[in-house]
């Protein structure tokens, strides 16, 4: 095959497997080293090694990744102190490889002229996100700000986390470039920061993420702009403010062409009923109302593929509506009465999340679980950890749970009564992630038949066991799991250090490995550490 | 409805809906640039695909007409490989030859939404498995010694999902 075309489907590979799959052959692993590594994955140079633990060189591995053949497109750097950036090396690799960079992410204390100064290299750049931690907002403004900025006149995206107010203050100079989005999530935007951005940007913005302190007036900028045509928006206020519905309704007049919209705020029922007729174009959407009056009206909504509901209520959902487009739900209602009907409407979903409020008072009425399961079949990723079940009362009911969904690929379950009765059950082929996050009276017998019924699993998370579960299930999992990628054990309190033998003997593959709250496993950290870092393929561990 | 003709690399010709022939982005570019008119019974040469392969392409475009317009290719876009549509899951249950054909008619007529379902169907059969059952499954053979495959390790250390 092509190596254009081998490229092609390599970037449908999270990057993680790209790892592995470059292990296959030499010619295999000469695209993916030349062509789809640096293209579609990211340089993360960061202080502290993510397995060993240790601290890492920074300058010796940006020198060493500055005379790469095949400079990489996208960087992150999480920069610890404020001398790195002096450092020839720092400035030699951006002198390298700072023109071939698209995207970059800085992780640091401050803007600072230092790190200002290397910008200048960065004029094919397309997308800038900068995380901050700093505390003190109103810093001084390095002399070099209006260099640094004007030189980025290739950036399309912008995304700034927690207060970086020398971009703030200084956007004036990002007039070269052409914004295509912008993401201010972390923190409420004061407005008078967003409508500069907004005056020199409002012709090419086409997505937009914001959080503000009050609806009403960011949506009264929005609608000031004939010409901003957005096809993303993702917006949040604080809450407790004036209904805001009006400002609302107008911006759908004037957005028709809309793909996604997110409201992080309550909807008035006027707001939801007037979505679907103005905009047709959603592909996304993602709301908090009391409820849906016309749940007719979605089904309308033809490319409509992602939804994500948070409801007060949905005893009034009429179950003969069918919303045949979504493929994805996410819904998470707080009235403790779940009506069973608006399962009935998502024929084609693969994706389900659900969510409620988990309470002891509450009835998880039979006829619910039953629906959900039997509405379900075709659901390929199924969350439900934070829907909780009564397992005891299914189970004596002879309710078919997911045991029947032959597709099911990942799989979030809670009950806080899980015992070996719900693993016998499990036999999910296609199974490829498992989180318990509650599994109390899980023993070896259960493991046994989750191991034989569920092959294919390459991501475990297991969570609550106070005894039952033991080094032999251990044993059992890392033997027989051979495809295991990722294994997270939280509180699994019979577990010893037998586990860790277990785990260096039988994971060739495991590249993430978190274990925390063990208190069987006694071994110290840097000891651990050592002992499972001979683990070759592990890229991350997590141990304490 | 105005139909053009078209003949795979055997010589079969099939008269198809201009507007199913245009998804193809060759064919359209073609049409255009030759300056064809709807009526003309001119035949547009496909030198590079066969008609059992055309067949199956215009089965698929046939079947996704009015999809919507894909927005500009989106690099930040989370590379997802199940959301395959059951449609095209059951169109795509052929032999492996077939489908590697696919894939190469669907880069050389210029159709994305046909390359990228095929090609996130041959992702979906390496993903999750060992670097040896995809030797096995592709009929690979190993060319790295352990020194080798310990350096390819080690170069990939630092890199991380966008």
């Amino acid at each position: 095959m092509a190596m254009q075309l081998l490229e092609k489907i390599f970037t449908f590979l999270p990057v993680n497997e790209l790892v592995t799959v470059s292990l296959v052959c030499s010619s295999w692993c000469d695209v993916i080293r030349t062509f789809v590594l640096p293209k579609y994955a990211m340089l993360h140079v960061r202080p502290v090694h993510p397995v060993t633990h240790q601290l890492v060189a920074m300058e010796t591995v940006l020198k060493e990744q500055a005379v790469k053949p095949f400079p990489w497109a996208h960087v992150k750097l999480t920069i610890p102190n404020e001398d790195l950036p002096a450092r020839s090396e720092f400035v030699q690799f951006f002198h390298q490889q700072g023109h071939s960079l698209k995207s970059l992410t800085l992780q640091c204390t401050q803007l600072t002229a230092d790190l200002l100064s290397v910008f200048p290299t960065l004029y094919n750049l397309e997308s800038l996100c900068i995380v901050s931690e700093s505390e003190s907002l109103y810093g001084p403004v390095p002399t070099n700000a209006e260099t640094a900025l004007t030189s980025l006149k290739a950036l399309k995206h912008l995304r700034l986390h927690l207060p970086s107010y020398t971009v703030l203050r200084n956007v004036g100079f990002l007039g070269g470039a052409r914004l295509v989005s912008l993401s201010l999530e972390r923190f409420e935007m004061e407005l008078h920061h967003l409508k500069p951005l907004l005056n020199d940007h409002h012709r090419t913005l086409r997505e937009l993420t914001v959080r503000v302190e009050e609806m009403k007036p960011l949506l009264t900028l929005l609608n000031s702009y004939e010409e901003l045509k957005l096809f993303r928006l993702n917006v949040k206020s604080a809450g407790n403010e004036d209904d805001f519905s009006d400002a609302l309704i107008r911006l759908y007049e004037q957005q028709p062409q809309l793909r996604s919209l997110t409201i992080g705020s309550e909807l008035s029922l006027r707001a939801v009923d007037a979505l679907p007729k103005k905009l047709h174009h959603l592909q996304e959407l993602e709301i908090i109302a009391e409820s849906i009056n016309n749940c007719k009206a979605l089904s309308e909504l033809r490319f409509l593929r992602r939804l994500t509901l948070c409801l007060y209520d949905v005893r009034a959902w009429d179950e003969t509506v069918q919303i045949e487009g979504v493929t994805e739900l996410s819904l998470a209602v707080t009235f403790p009465l779940i009506s069973p009907a608006i399962f009935c409407s998502f024929p084609n979903v693969h994706r389900l999340y659900l969510e409620d409020v988990d309470d002891d008072t509450l009835m998880r009425d039979i006829v619910v679980v039953r629906t959900l399961m039997e509405c379900m079949r075709n659901v390929r990723v199924l969350d439900l950890e934070n829907f909780v079940f009564k397992e005891r009362e299914i189970l004596n009911d002879g309710v078919v749970r997911f045991e029947e969904m032959e597709s099911l690929e990942c799989l979030k379950y809670s009950c806080r009564d899980m015992s070996d009765a719900s693993l016998l059950t499990m036999s999910l082929p296609n199974l490829r992630e498992l989180y318990l996050t509650h599994c109390p009276n899980v023993s070896t017998k259960g493991l046994t038949r989750l191991v034989s019924g569920c092959p294919l699993i390459e991501r475990l998370h297991l969570e609550s066991n106070k005894s039952g579960f033991e080094d032999d299930g251990m044993e059992l999992i890392t033997r027989k799991l051979t495809h295991l990628r990722m294994l997270v054990l939280v509180n699994l309190r019979a577990l010893t250090n037998a586990s860790l033998d277990a785990i260096v003997n039988n994971c060739f593959y495991l590249q993430q490995l978190t274990i925390t709250h063990c208190v069987g496993i006694t071994l110290g950290k840097a000891e651990a550490i050592e002992k499972l870092s001979v683990v070759k393929s592990l890229k991350n561990l997590v141990y304490s | 409805m105005p139909t053009i003709r078209l003949q795979s690399s055997d010589g079969e010709i099939f008269d198809t809906d201009v507007q199913i022939a245009k998804c193809s982005g060759t064919i359209k570019t073609m049409l255009e640039d030759l300056g064809m008119d709807e009526g003309d019974d001119e035949v547009v040469p496909l030198p590079n695909v066969n008609s059992a392969i055309l067949r199956k392409v215009l089965q698929w475009a046939t079947f996704h007409k009015d999809d919507p317009i894909p927005v500009e290719d989106d690099d930040s876009k989370e590379k997802r490989t199940d959301d395959i549509s059951s449609w095209d899951a059951d169109f795509l249950k052929v032999d492996q030859g077939t489908l590697f054909e696919l894939i190469l008619a669907a880069n050389y007529l210029d159709i994305k939404g046909l390359l990228d379902v095929t090609c996130k169907t041959v992702a979906n059969m390496i993903k999750g498995k060992t670097p040896e059952e995809i030797r096995k499954t592709f009929n690979i053979k190993n060319d790295f010694t352990p020194a080798e495959e310990e350096q390819v390790r080690k170069e990939n250390e630092w890199c991380e999902e966008k």
